[in-house]
């Protein structure tokens, strides 16, 4: 077989093949190879079957098969071949294609178009076939549709008659030329004439008259336009309120025009609408007048509703009726720049629209600081939106004061965090509903919620304190804050000692709705205050220990003392031997050595406790540099040494200051001076170091030309207790207490002690102190009267000593010199005495230190509870500062220590007799020493002060009774000077207490107070009147 | 154009944006037409007023919605109605795409009152070929652009489609350079 036959039949061919006469496969088309690639050389009758009555059986001849039309079976595949067989030479070729059942045939077997011949039409056949199918398909879906559509339309037309039937409306068509073409009622009944009348007539005919004119003129408008048009209309007779509306819609169906009319009643409607709209202009009034922006849109954004202040908030300068119908849907860009962030203001107010959900007091600031507050509600009718409301409120002075609130809020807070102060909040019932971090730390609770809504007191009072924290909250609820201590119990159950500071919680209607409390942590101050107590009892008692000693002591060895030197006293005044007057010159100077070791110590014991109190008394400075070498110079010349004084005569003779001191310290620097000295002699000098008007510096020196200091010890000198060395303190006795007393009094008294010695030289003491020239002439006898011999031997003086030998002792002394000496040896005794008595009696010498009823408390009840003013000189071996004080408190006039010195003691009863007669209210002894004792002087001051006083009572006692705080305070402190000037200094505390409570408040003084204050003053002015007249 | 074209613009826009914007459609080109028959002869312009109408309701080029639908028209319209004949077209995309004139006119047959374009196929290359299209009407290159790339998805295969546009004889003759 030649190629070209070959090709031929590849090309018409694709799936053909010939065999020889064996039945093996020779050649094969392109599309046959491509699918079965190793057919050639296959037997035929295996690989392919008929399906068709003939049978490759071996019996079958190949020249039965030829020209014959075959359908072939591939085997082992889905492929089916028809073609026909055809003889060349020796090889029978199959001429034929695959068999297409379906179009899926193609790709299940993998073919393409191409596997076909050009000229092969199968496959196109069968997609054309498929198409068809397809199409008839879509026929038949399209008749469905129309079926459907039919029924749509009829089940609407029964709707629509239903519809009809329910309504009162009465339905028209009416053709082009205004004439009724059908006519649909609910019932004919409700028509004047039968409906199939209408049919063919003019609308006239129906609506006569005026209404009828406006009918046709809408009909022939909407013919005109093609769009629909609504009239209202009342009906035309005069028996009816009834309204109608008539609707016309124009219809163009299948080029057949024609219009519907359809009337309906709408009087019900009508009333409604009419209500509505009154109530309405109410509601636009009511809206018009608010102080809020409103603006109601409908759902479209039209405007239906805007007021005057929505306009003002806006800066919308039209009037808000002319606003209504405007559309608002672009409002929030034009508006945006009037707010501070626009791009917010904007995408808020369409994400609200948007959600339809209410917003309320929604906070926005403009750019002119202004503060807004937005609410926005949806308008809903059965879930049909209608449209919504915007309200707008200018907040902005709310919100600058919450501002300002918060603020001051948050200062206080940072105060009380940063001052490290607790903060404990409690609601009525006392449950914790706040706190703050320091609190928890005092509290060592880590977590806040620990503690809130517990109930304070069960969860930190402690029992102890729980009667306090009561009383406590009990003020509190009546409205008073309170500052208190407690112990609150910790986290772990132990106590915290906290110092509160509570006060009532308030709402704006005035209620208490809690407290507040600030808590401060005083655990260390607690501590602190515990060691400090600790320490000041300690050390209390240790100087009670030692006051109490000193005072024993003191007390204990004066009172024998005053016994031996009263005796040898009373003995010296008899005629004795001149043995026994040696004796007791012995006695006397043995006592006044003890005496004076006595005095020492407790000098010494008053420094060290700081309990020295320094006098200002006036003093003749010659007189006492007299009196001191007067009593050095005998022992001098005993020792056959010299004592020269040399003062300074311009030195004034008035000065002021401690003389007693000053006299202790020259003694003592003389006395050792001649102690220590045997050969030479001892020289004072006192001397002006510096004088000015009131104030003198005045130097002393004492040298003597003794033993001398070596200079080793001169740095030891003034420590208590030293001496050089122990042969001089065998020599010269002494218990090493003078210089040291000595060194701390001139301290004292503003100056220094200074020393210069050489060891068998001698040595030099010398100082200087500051003193007062005392403006008083000392030649006025106030003070250091001389004591009045006549007056004494007239007086009866009252004697009170639990001692009975000091008792006897005393009473032989005083019976000497004064009239009568009355003794008792029990307080109780004298006083009930005195009840009866005490025009008999002109002075009461007391001991202190008594059984049953001491000295003290005896005076209390002399000057209070029986009221008499007789000098009271307490009498006592207790020579402490501290119970002078208490005896002259208690309403003594002075004070004697034991062992007391006769003429001392003389002097004093006599200075007191002659003082007695001294006004009781009336400070004269002051007075006169201000005025340098001129009595003309005397009488020109008080005549002035009566006449101050009485030219001020009056107003003094009006403007207390009309409550008039400022004339009364005014008028007390024009009269300060004066009442300070002449009244005693008890009535002077009187009258400075009435001042200080006038300062806090008038109503503080009340009557009676008042009263005594004004009692004092007449009194005054009597005594003032008796002593000048 | 036969009905089958305005269903594939109906089917793409129901298929993808929904019922409602079909509807928009159809009432925008105002077409009242709720059904399309595949084998019904339509006027040309009821498929251009569709191809705009849906341009403009989707808010898309008019270009692009025709890439669109010729992209859907082979992935969706084609493997629908032929399916198979397709499929038959080639065993590969060069295959497919050397064997379109042919199937073309298979096509053009079975619909006889087609008026389809005619395609010759040149410069065939390893990755590359040119086809180049006639149509007597006018508009449509995009929509062959949207069917070359619906026939590269169809074999899985990313292709790049350049317009070389000529004119012929008064007709319209558009060449198409395919890589891939």
């Amino acid at each position: 077989m030649s190629n070209e036959i070959k090709v031929l039949f590849s090309k018409l061919f694709p799936f053909y093949f010939s065999i020889n006469e064996d039945w093996k496969i020779t050649s094969a088309g392109p599309s046959l190879t491509k699918h079965f690639p190793s057919i050639l050389g296959n037997n035929f009758k295996q690989e392919y079957s008929p399906l068709s009555l003939i049978r490759f059986t071996d019996s079958v001849e190949q020249s039965n098969l030829e020209n014959k039309l075959v359908v072939l079976k591939k085997q082992n595949s889905n492929f089916v071949f028809r073609g026909q067989f055809i003889r060349m030479n020796t090889s029978l070729f199959f001429c034929g294609s695959p068999w297409i059942y379906e179009m899926s045939d193609l790709t299940n077997n993998n073919i393409s178009l191409s596997d076909f011949s050009l000229s092969d039409n199968t496959v196109d056949l069968l997609q054309l076939i498929q198409l068809q199918e397809r199409a008839t398909k879509e026929i038949k879906d399209l008749y469905n549709l129309y079926i459907q559509k039919n029924r749509d339309l009829e089940v609407s037309q029964t709707r629509l008659k239903k519809l009809i039937r329910a309504t009162n409306d009465l339905i028209f068509e009416i053709k082009e030329d205004l004439t009724f073409s059908d006519v649909w009622i609910q019932s004919e009944k409700n028509l004047s004439m039968p409906k199939e009348d209408f049919i063919g007539k003019h609308v006239s005919y129906m609506f006569p008259d005026e209404l009828g004119q406006t009918i046709i003129r809408s009909l022939t408008e909407v013919f005109r336009t093609k769009e629909a048009l609504e009239i209202e209309y009342k009906s035309p007779s005069p028996d009816t309120d009834e309204w109608h509306t008539a609707k016309i819609n124009y219809f163009n169906i299948n080029e057949e025009i024609s219009v519907t009319v359809t009337v309906s009643n709408i009087t019900e409607k009508k009333r409604h609408q009419l209500k509505l709209e009154t109530s309405n202009a109410r509601l636009s009034t009511l809206i018009s007048n608010l102080t809020q922006g409103v603006l109601l849109e409908n759902s479209t954004r039209e405007i239906v509703l805007i007021n005057k202040k929505f306009c003002e908030i806006f800066s919308i300068d039209l009037d808000p009726e002319s606003l209504v119908g405007a559309d608002c849907s672009n409002s929030a860009k034009q508006s945006a720049f009037l707010f501070k962030n626009p791009e917010e203001f904007i995408s808020r107010i369409s994400e609200i629209i948007q959600k339809r959900e209410m917003v309320s007091g929604e906070v926005i600031e403009m750019s002119s600081g202004k503060i807004l507050e937005r609410d926005f509600i949806p308008v809903f009718s059965n879930s049909l939106y209608l449209g919504h409301l915007w309200k707008y409120a200018d907040i902005t002075a709310r919100a600058k004061a919450q501002e300002l609130l918060k603020i001051t809020k948050e200062k206080y807070e940072n105060i009380i965090e940063n001052m490290g102060l607790g903060f404990l909040e409690v609601d009525i019932n006392d449950v914790i509903v706040g706190t703050n971090k320091r609190m928890l730390e005092i509290l060592d609770y880590k977590d806040e919620n620990n503690l809130l809504n517990k109930v304070a007191s069960e969860v930190l009072i402690s029992r102890k304190d729980k009667n306090i924290v009561e009383k406590e909250i009990e003020k509190r609820k009546k409205g008073k804050s309170n500052l208190y201590e407690i112990s609150m119990k910790k986290r772990d159950g132990t106590f915290v000692p906290n110092l509160i500071s509570g006060a009532p919680l308030f709402d704006t209607e005035k209620n208490i709705i809690g407290s507040i409390g600030i808590h401060l942590d005083i655990s260390k101050q607690k501590a602190a205050e515990k060691e400090l107590k600790e320490q000041t009892e300690l050390a209390l008692k240790s100087v009670e220990a030692k006051q109490a000693f000193l005072s024993n002591m003191s007390h204990e060895i004066r009172t024998p003392l005053n016994a031996i030197t009263s005796s040898a006293a009373l003995l010296e005044k008899q005629h004795r031997t001149k043995e026994e007057i040696d004796y007791l010159s012995i006695i006397q100077d043995a006592s006044k050595s003890l005496s004076l070791i006595v005095n020492d110590i407790l000098d010494l014991a008053k420094i060290e406790d700081d309990k020295i109190e320094l006098e200002k008394r006036e003093f003749n400075i010659f007189r006492i540099m007299n009196s001191i070498y007067s009593q050095h110079r005998l022992i001098a010349n005993n020792k056959n040494i010299s004592l020269t004084l040399n003062i300074d005569s311009k030195i004034p003779t008035n000065l002021a200051g401690d003389s007693f001191r000053i006299s202790q310290i020259i003694n003592n620097l003389v006395s050792n001076g001649i102690k220590f000295t045997e050969n030479g002699g001892v020289i004072i000098n006192v001397g002006i170091s510096k004088l000015k008007a009131k104030k003198i510096m005045i130097s002393f020196e004492v040298e003597d030309t003794g033993i001398g200091i070596t200079k080793k010890y001169l740095k030891d000198l003034f420590q208590p207790f030293s001496q050089e060395d122990s042969s001089v303190i065998r020599k010269y006795g002494g218990t090493g207490l003078g210089l040291s007393i000595s060194k701390k009094l001139i301290e004292l008294l503003g100056g220094k002690l200074f020393v210069e010695s050489k060891k068998n030289i001698g040595s030099k003491f010398h100082f200087i102190i500051p003193l007062s020239v005392s403006q008083v002439n000392e030649t006025v006898p106030l003070i250091n009267k001389p004591i009045d011999k006549a007056k004494l031997k007239s007086s009866t003086i009252l004697l009170v000593d639990d001692n009975l030998v000091n008792q006897i002792l005393t009473k032989e002394i005083l019976k000497k010199e004064v009239g009568e000496v009355i003794c008792f040896d029990r307080a109780k005794k004298a006083i009930e005495y005195l009840k009866s008595n005490s025009h008999k009696v002109d002075l009461i010498l007391m001991d202190l230190q008594m059984p049953e009823m001491d000295g003290i408390k005896a005076t209390k009840v002399i000057r209070k509870e029986i009221s008499i003013n007789i000098p009271i000189i307490g009498f006592s071996a207790n020579a402490f500062t501290t119970h002078v004080r208490k005896a002259t408190s208690a309403g003594m006039n002075d004070y004697v220590t034991k062992p007391f010195e006769i003429d001392s003691l003389l002097e004093k009863i006599s200075l007191h007799l002659s003082l007695s007669h001294l006004p009781k209210y009336y400070n004269r002894m002051s007075l006169l020493k201000q005025v340098g004792g001129d009595h003309s002087i005397e009488k020109r001051v008080c005549s002035s002060f009566v006449q101050i006083i009485e030219s001020k009572w009056e107003i003094l006692i009006n403007s207390h009774i009309d409550n008039n705080h400022k004339t009364f305070r005014s008028t007390l402190h024009e009269l300060t000077p004066s009442i300070k000037m002449f009244l005693t200094p008890t009535h002077v505390d009187y009258f400075n207490s009435i001042v200080q409570k006038s300062k806090v408040n008038l109503l503080e003084i009340n009557n009676i107070e008042l009263n005594s204050f004004l009692n004092v003053i007449s009194k005054t002015i009597e005594e003032i009147k008796k002593c000048i007249d | 154009m036969y009905g089958i074209v305005n269903k594939a613009i109906q089917e793409l826009i129901e298929t993808q944006y929904g019922i409602n914007t079909w509807e928009k459609v159809r009432n925008n080109a105002r077409i009242e037409d709720e059904i399309f028959l595949s084998n019904q002869v339509y006027d040309d312009t009821v498929t251009f007023t569709l191809a705009t109408s849906a341009a403009m309701v989707l808010s898309i080029s008019l270009e692009s919605f025709l890439i669109a639908l010729g992209e859907y028209w082979i992935l969706e319209t084609g493997q629908r109605h032929y399916n198979h004949y397709m499929i038959a077209g080639g065993a590969n995309l060069k295959e497919f795409l050397i064997n379109l004139p042919h199937f073309h006119t298979r096509i053009k047959l079975i619909y006889n009152e087609l008026r389809p374009p005619e395609f010759e196929i040149s410069d065939i290359k390893e990755n590359s070929l040119r086809i180049h299209y006639f149509s007597t009407r006018t508009g449509l290159t995009q929509f062959v652009v949207g069917l070359l790339y619906g026939v590269g998805k169809m074999f899985n295969q990313e292709i790049k489609v350049m317009v070389e546009s000529v004119e012929q004889d008064g007709n319209i003759h558009d060449v198409f350079l395919i890589n891939w």
